[in-house]
């Protein structure tokens, strides 16, 4: 199949793809396939690390072991274990 | 529903990728290859496709374009640099060796603006005893050193002596090209596109 | 020192959160990309200032055919592109994508398989291009041997990329996961159809082109946009500001962006319609540019105080800004009446390492210091290094990117004025360029911290600090 054949085939394809999603997207729009979209910005978070938490902050801790200040929110499974 | 919004997500991911590379790529390149070479275009001898392959080699691209710009677009014509370049200058080139670099002059026509093979040859060897101040790499391994008295000997054996300055060998040694350098200089002479087209 | 000595073993505990599952599971293939992206960061960067250097001092190692400037620089992209980058952004994209998905990672085997491919390729096509056997196209040089391999170990990735998408636990889809999704269809379709070997003339500098902007375009824009799509609202801990424009910016993005690259051929021999088309796109992406920069950062706004604190948000903030200046940069660069000036000239460097560097580079960084103490449950040790790193590397791309830009719009300035010899242009350069080499000297130093510190995470040694102090004294400082 030569190049220019090829490539017409493919703009074919493009355009039937093109015409296929702004179909798709309308009736997603028309049939409130986004209502709860907003809900998506929120999977990053769990019980463990929930809105609010700041997950990372090393540098305002010193270098040195101290006893942690508070227990509280401490999770589980990710605490190490205590050196002895 | 899921599987209809996925199955749309990937589609359209697909489309636009090949909608730019049809728009970019395809139809250019169905336009563009109905152009025949320019006139008095002619294919690469054995040697300057050596030498191209020794241009490519040592990166020269990265500091060289060659294509010459329209008048109002940059000082090119003002420079003497040659007429614009169109797409027929340029079938035989594979790959293609526009470069999006100015490091350096263009190179486009340099065997018009430059036609002598010693310059070249001295340039390569060492840019600094030519264009004082070039930050050009000087090449010397496509010239070997040579003792002095034997100059006409190298003549006689149809070596190719090149006339570095003074001070810019070292002393008592005479340069002698390699095939290599000889090459490439015969591809840069090539790079003359000064005939008129259309 | 800690009794256990096998880094990766946790607690078995059955409440594992699918957060700790997934991000065990890929600790193994991750760590290895990571390892190896650093490795390439490192000898990418010393090509990178030898090749800089020789623009101060041309004759020197003027003798070694395998140092010469037009070997080393293409060593130098090449190492960092293909090494660094990708490396160290696939290594975050499975990270990522099992972390968004909320599943173990599928095909592991394959991921192992894509590194050792990858490196055998990187490994081949340096060594090619330095010793002078080079396809002669840029981004491209590698030769087909290395390409090929390449192109199998990012296939690889993807199957398994894509495999574990599609055993996902969750119902949305995180933004990220569109960019990611996105790249790793696109990139594998790119680089095989540029590579192929039936273009010539303009038609191949078109596709040239086409490919070097694209590979930008597919994928590294697209993983940096995706780690800080996560970063940014994980670490400060307050969801993406707006879901909606984020939508809007992936499609325009996706649709505008593919159109770019034909704006580094302005001016040449090429149908002036293509250019045109290329330069409406570039200026079109003002569009996804605006709204991944609002969705940033009125993400941050009034959380900028926890820059002072968190590594991984320093460096996401700082390359998400960059990825914002790069692109209103690009798009002011590719109108006719700018080029005529920046085209040809250092200009394009400085741009493109405020886009390769500032942007895309500074938010692997970041991911790099946000993942690896999950990966090795070991925290970093001395995070003044990390300071010195952050500072080091911003100066220096500062500095970079400024002197490459002054430099570049007066040798445009001069090239463009037929009254001046040409040498001027070059002449008028060497002070900037001086300056550039300082840059990259910064910029190894700071590279030398990160990887020492790096080393240190992957041996778990330094001084042992408190388990992960996010996890149990966050609320303490904010409260
Ligand atoms: C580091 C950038 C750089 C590289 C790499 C480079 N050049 Fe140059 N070149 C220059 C500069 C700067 C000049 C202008 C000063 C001079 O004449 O040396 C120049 C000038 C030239 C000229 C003279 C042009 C004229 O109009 O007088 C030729 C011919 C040339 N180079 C050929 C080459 C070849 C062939 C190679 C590859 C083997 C090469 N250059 C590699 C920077 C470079």
């Amino acid at each position: 199949m030569s190049l220019p054949l090829a490539g017409l085939i493919l703009i074919l394809i493009a355009l039937i793809g093109g015409v296929i999603a702004m179909a798709a997207f309308i009736w997603a729009v028309r049939t409130k396939q986004f209502k709860d979209l907003n809900a998506g910005a929120y999977v990053i978070f769990d019980e463990e690390e929930p809105v609010g938490k700041v997950t990372d902050n090393i540098f305002g801790f010193p270098e040195t072991k101290k006893p942690p200040a508070s227990n509280k929110g401490r999770g589980k499974h990710e605490s190490r274990k205590q050196s002895p | 529903m899921m599987f209809i919004r996925l199955s749309t997500f990937f589609l359209g991911v697909l489309a636009t990728f090949f909608l730019g590379w049809a728009g970019l790529t395809l139809i250019p390149g169905i336009q563009i290859r109905e152009i025949k070479p320019s006139s008095e275009l002619k294919p690469y001898t054995d040697e300057q496709f050596s030498g191209r392959a020794i241009y490519i080699r040592e990166g020269c691209i990265y500091c060289h374009s060659q294509q010459t710009r329209p008048e109002g677009f940059g000082a090119d014509q003002l420079r003497n640099w040659g007429r614009p370049s169109v797409p027929g200058d340029y079938v035989y080139d594979k790959p293609h060796l526009l470069g999006t670099m100015r490091t350096g002059p263009d190179l486009f026509n340099i065997g018009a603006r430059q036609p002598s093979e010693d310059w070249h040859l001295i340039h390569l060897y060492n840019p600094r005893a030519l264009s004082p101040g070039s930050l050009m790499p000087p090449y010397p391994w496509l010239f070997k050193e040579e003792d002095e008295f034997s100059k006409e000997v190298h003549a006689a054996m149809g070596k190719k002596v090149v006339p570095v300055p003074k001070g810019f060998a070292p002393e008592g040694k005479v340069i002698i090209a390699t095939q290599e350098a000889l090459d490439l200089v015969a591809y840069l002479l090539s790079l003359n596109h000064t005939y008129p087209v259309e | 020192m800690n009794p256990e000595s096998n880094p990766l073993k946790i607690d078995e505990s059955p409440e594992l959160s699918a957060r700790v599952l997934s991000d065990i599971s890929v600790s193994r293939p991750v760590l290895a990309f990571f390892a190896f992206a650093v490795a390439w960061l490192l000898i990418g960067t010393v090509f990178g200032l030898t090749a800089s250097l020789k623009f101060n001092f041309p004759d020197w190692l003027g003798s070694f055919p395998a140092l010469t400037f037009g070997r080393v620089r293409p060593a130098h992209l090449n190492a960092i592109m293909y090494g660094w980058v990708s490396l160290a952004s696939a290594g975050c994209a499975i990270w990522l994508t099992v972390r968004l998905c909320q599943v173990e990672v599928r095909w592991r085997k394959l991921l192992y398989a894509s590194v050792l491919l990858w490196n055998l390729g990187l490994l081949y096509g340096t060594i090619s291009i330095l010793t002078g056997n080079n396809q002669g196209l840029e981004w491209l040089e590698f030769p087909r041997g290395a390409a090929i391999l390449i192109a199998v170990a990012f296939v690889c990735l993807s199957l398994s990329i894509l495999r574990t998408f599609h055993a996902r636990q969750v119902k949305h889809i995180y933004v990220s996961l569109w960019y990611i999704m996105a790249s790793v269809v696109w990139f594998p379709l790119l680089y095989v159809i540029a590579n192929l070997p039936f273009y010539s003339g303009v038609t191949q500098a078109a596709v040239n082109w086409w490919f070097a902007h694209n590979a930008i375009t597919v994928w590294f824009t697209p993983i940096g946009l995706a780690a800080a799509y996560y970063f940014i609202p994980k670490v400060v801990g307050r969801p993406i500001y707006s879901y909606y424009l984020s939508l809007l910016g992936f499609w325009s993005f996706a649709l505008f962006y593919n159109w770019n690259g034909i704006h580094h051929l302005v001016g040449g021999p090429l149908p002036t319609w293509l250019i045109s088309v290329s330069i409406v796109a570039s200026v079109l992406m003002f569009i996804p540019v605006i709204t991944v920069a609002i969705n940033h950062h009125l993400t941050t706004v009034g959380h900028f105080d926890k820059l002072r604190y968190s590594p991984t948000l320093r460096f996401v903030v700082f390359g998400a800004m960059c990825y914002t200046a790069v692109s209103f940069q690009g798009s002011i660069e590719a109108l006719r009446s700018f080029s005529e000036i920046s085209h040809f000239t250092h200009y394009t460097i400085g741009h493109a390492h405020l886009g390769m560097y500032a942007f895309v580079t500074m938010i692997l960084f970041g991911a790099i210091y946000y993942t690896m103490p999950r990966l090795t449950k070991w925290e970093w040790p001395y995070p003044v290094l990390i300071k010195y790193h952050f500072w080091l590397v911003a100066l220096g791309i500062g500095l970079y990117v400024g002197s490459m830009t002054i430099g570049g719009i007066l040798q445009g300035l001069y090239m463009n004025d037929a009254s001046r010899p040409f040498i001027s242009s070059v002449e008028v350069t060497q002070p900037y360029l001086l300056a550039r080499s300082l840059a990259g000297v910064l910029i190894l130093i700071g590279h030398l911290i990160f990887i020492y510190l790096f080393s240190l995470m992957i041996l778990r040694r330094g001084p042992e600090r408190k388990a992960p102090p996010w996890q149990e004294e966050a609320e303490v400082i904010f409260p």
